[in-house]
């Protein structure tokens, strides 16, 4: 009975978070990193709160088929080993509307350290207002976005680098 | 228990979307596609085209965009590069109230470039869609369906397009241009839209006859589809719960389908199409001007030359 109770308090709270998902509503340097909860290549909720607040987090938003986005994939792969001391954590959200079908062999031919999440219904998409990928936001440690990037950019380790820093 | 059940009910009846009674409520969509290009018309024989100044007068006599949902399937410019035209009809769409226009191929007539530009300005759609202008970005084109209210209904409004129709465009515009699966996208949008709580959902499909056939049948959840493409001149029926319909060649029809939803959500209507004649029917003043200005354009392109 206890577990069922478990069961029905998650559900309740996925599907809060998925009905509060604002829609379009592009996110600044300044704004609250907004709750998220997605599958992972292994199909386990991953909820936001493991993450934001608790540290630096990059949000990284990622297509296959993205060709900056590829780009920009090795470059937070990077950022991640260098600052996984200082408490980094990076999660990359896989927008492909194919899912998991499309994302896990991917990443099998890819393997990564990250964390990969499936975004196919782009629910985290629109809330943080995504229009374009790679879209990067790096969160501090109060779960305030610090720094957005839009568009691969040969300059990203210097950038995030700087911000850790400083 | 017993006497908690039916207080609950009674309070489920009160704010329920169809408390203020058991009367049915009916909504009008009107909707057109396949425009070519044609901002004026043609009295040709094999191939007569009434315009857009045509279609545009009547929806100016005819009502109050307050009152109708009017959407578009897609191709409405010509399929060869012409920006000046293609403004002229993008503007003619947006003061026409137009709600959703679905994205069809022939909107990269003016290039990826000119299609970004657009899509910040007009009411274009396309949900699978994603752009590539460079190698370093993609653009989701539309990332959430449109919803409009009327006559106190929620209707949701999402596009999408078949990536066949880009088989014969070239290889430099294809690899820039992304179609996801337009099952796995139509679930996507629905999903959102059942969040929403709309009441009826539209789906602009711009492909093939089978390809919407096949979508209506594998997708529960669309209410309506409207397909553009391949001009076809399709009367409204239902496959699965899906009503399917398709306004035909070169814009000279105006679908009038009225949708008449019953308190427990179930959708009939009545349909007819508008067909427009280019010699019958009145011009729009404004949009005859538009034509002119269009011309006097031309004029001075063939002069530079």
């Amino acid at each position: 009975m206890p577990a069922m109770k478990t069961k029905i308090s998650c559900t309740l709270v996925i599907l809060g978070l998925l009905l509060s998902a604002a829609s379009g509503v592009a996110l600044e340097p300044g704004d609250k990193a907004p709750p998220f909860v997605n599958l992972d290549l292994s199909k386990h909720h991953v909820l936001s709160k493991n993450y934001l607040g608790r540290g630096w987090v990059i949000l990284d938003f990622f297509a296959t088929d993205c060709e900056g986005c590829k780009k920009e994939l090795p470059v937070v792969e990077r950022l991640y080993r260098d600052f996984a001391d200082s408490g980094l954590e990076a999660i990359v959200f896989a927008t492909d509307r194919g899912g998991a079908e499309v994302v896990a062999p991917y990443f099998q031919d890819h393997p990564t350290n990250l964390t990969v999440l499936l975004d196919h219904y782009q629910v985290t998409v629109k809330k943080y207002g995504v229009e374009e990928i790679p879209s990067l936001f790096l969160v501090d440690p109060d779960g305030l976005i610090v720094h957005k990037e839009i568009g691969y950019t040969e300059d990203l380790y210097r950038i995030i680098s700087s911000i850790f820093g400083s | 228990m017993k006497t908690l059940l039916p207080v609950l009910l009674l309070l489920w009846a009160a704010v329920s979307p169809f408390a203020q009674g058991d009367e049915e409520r009916s909504l009008t969509l009107l909707y057109s596609g396949s425009l070519n290009g044609n901002l004026d018309g043609c009295d040709c024989k094999g191939n007569p085209r009434a315009g857009l100044v045509k279609r545009a007068a009547w929806l100016r006599e005819h009502g109050n965009p307050d009152e109708y949902v009017l959407v578009d399937t897609g191709d409405l410019l010509d399929p060869y590069p012409d920006p000046a035209l293609s403004e002229a009809i993008l503007d003619t769409y947006l003061e026409l109230h137009y709600v959703a226009i679905a994205v069809g191929d022939q909107e990269f007539a003016n290039g990826l470039e000119a299609a970004l530009e657009y899509r910040k300005r007009y009411p274009l759609l396309a949900n699978n869609l994603t752009l590539c202008p460079d190698e370093n970005r993609c653009i989701f084109f539309s990332t959430t369906a449109q919803i409009v209210e009327r006559a106190g209904i929620r209707i949701g409004i999402f596009a999408l397009i078949d990536p066949q129709v880009f088989t014969l465009y070239p290889e430099e515009l294809k690899c820039k241009i992304k179609c996801q699966d337009p099952e796995a996208a139509a679930r996507n949008q629905l999903l959102y839209l059942d969040e929403q709580q709309v009441q009826a959902t539209v789906l602009l499909y711009h492909g093939t006859y089978e390809g919407a056939k096949s979508l209506a049948r594998a997708v529960n959840g669309v209410d309506v589809l409207i397909l553009g493409h391949e001009q076809r001149l399709i009367e409204p029926h239902r496959i699965g719960r899906t009503l399917l319909a398709s306004p035909g060649e070169e814009g000279n029809r105006l679908g009038v389908l009225t949708l008449k939803i019953d308190s427990r959500g179930n959708i009939d209507y009545d349909h007819h199409f508008r067909l427009f004649s280019w010699k019958e029917d009145p011009d729009d003043p404004v949009v005859r001007l538009r034509i002119d200005r269009y011309r006097q354009v031309l004029r001075g392109r063939l002069d530079s030359q």
